[in-house]
């Protein structure tokens, strides 16, 4: 699958869970999750699970370690699914 | 000394059934904890406290080590809720249950002396209300007006959420004092720890 379309999925699935709507609509591979689309934490076990699922992979906890921003996520999507 | 806190609102119907979701739940607890996870009587409450918990260590080891990522298995609630492990540090805990809420407290050091939770009114902004709530605390406590406190984060790039913890300050000069800030929900919370703190 090409970057771009990764990005739009994962930033599809962030969505239901961002609470600054301003900062979706500018959303680009460096903007974080937590600090900018200001996803609360607790939702973020949903986020992973739901990227799980979309994409067909398995997150483990070191890798969802060394996530930070949508752009970490595609890539690790992108990586997972070369794997 | 280091001090961090985590409010999780149980009345938020995000998390109604996350309890029930066995992915979910070995995404968040341990071996240890999913085997008292399976005999709680009541399990939400004790997935979202375990949670807390691991959120609120999370804040405080930030605040003296590099900050982990996003790994709840590398937090370990202890039985009672008392301390929290991460990797060879052991973190005091406690954890209150009340009015629809979880609210983690986690420290190294000194038992915090300020900490609160509480439930907004109305449609207000969640951050700065619980920066309101804290400044308020601590001004009570130093007998100096809130609005000589300001609370700052600054930009930590390598951080989960892009920011440092947050800090605050006394009419421009940094407070010997570890703080902490939390939202979800319709909560409010926070926490600090005062080191040898300048008299107001």
């Amino acid at each position: 699958m090409p970057q771009e379309m990764v990005f739009e999925k994962v930033v599809t699935i962030l969505k239901p869970f961002v609470k600054a709507p301003d900062a979706l609509a500018k959303v680009g591979m460096e903007t974080t999750i937590l600090g900018e689309l200001k996803v609360n934490s607790a939702r973020l076990v949903d986020v992973v699970l739901e990227i799980e699922d979309a994409f067909d992979i398995e997150v483990t906890d070191t890798e969802a370690d060394k996530v930070s921003t949508v752009g970490d996520a595609v890539k690790l999507v992108m990586a997972k699914a070369k794997a | 000394m280091a001090v961090g806190n985590d409010v999780v609102d149980l009345g938020d119907s995000a998390i109604a059934t996350s309890h029930l979701r066995p992915r979910f739940v070995a995404k968040v607890l341990t071996g240890a904890e999913r085997a008292r996870f399976a005999d709680a009587g009541e399990k939400k409450t004790f997935l979202w406290a375990c949670f807390a918990a691991k959120e609120a260590a999370y804040k405080a080891v930030a605040q003296v080590r590099p900050p982990p990522g996003f790994a709840p298995h590398r937090f370990e609630v202890a039985g009672d809720f008392s301390s929290v492990r991460f990797d060879d540090l052991v973190l005091n805990c406690r954890v209150d249950v009340s009015e629809g809420r979880v609210h983690a407290v986690v420290w190294l050091g000194a038992e915090p002396e300020l900490a609160g939770a509480r439930r907004l009114g109305g449609s207000v902004d969640a951050s700065r209300a619980a920066r309101s709530e804290l400044c308020r605390g601590l001004a009570a406590a130093l007998g100096c007006p809130t609005g000589e406190l300001a609370v700052e984060r600054d930009r930590v790039a390598s951080s989960w959420d892009g920011f440092g913890p947050p800090r605050v300050e006394l009419r421009g000069r940094a407070l010997d004092a570890s703080v902490s800030l939390s939202h979800d929900g319709e909560f409010v919370a926070f926490a600090a720890q005062r080191g040898g703190c300048p008299q107001a």
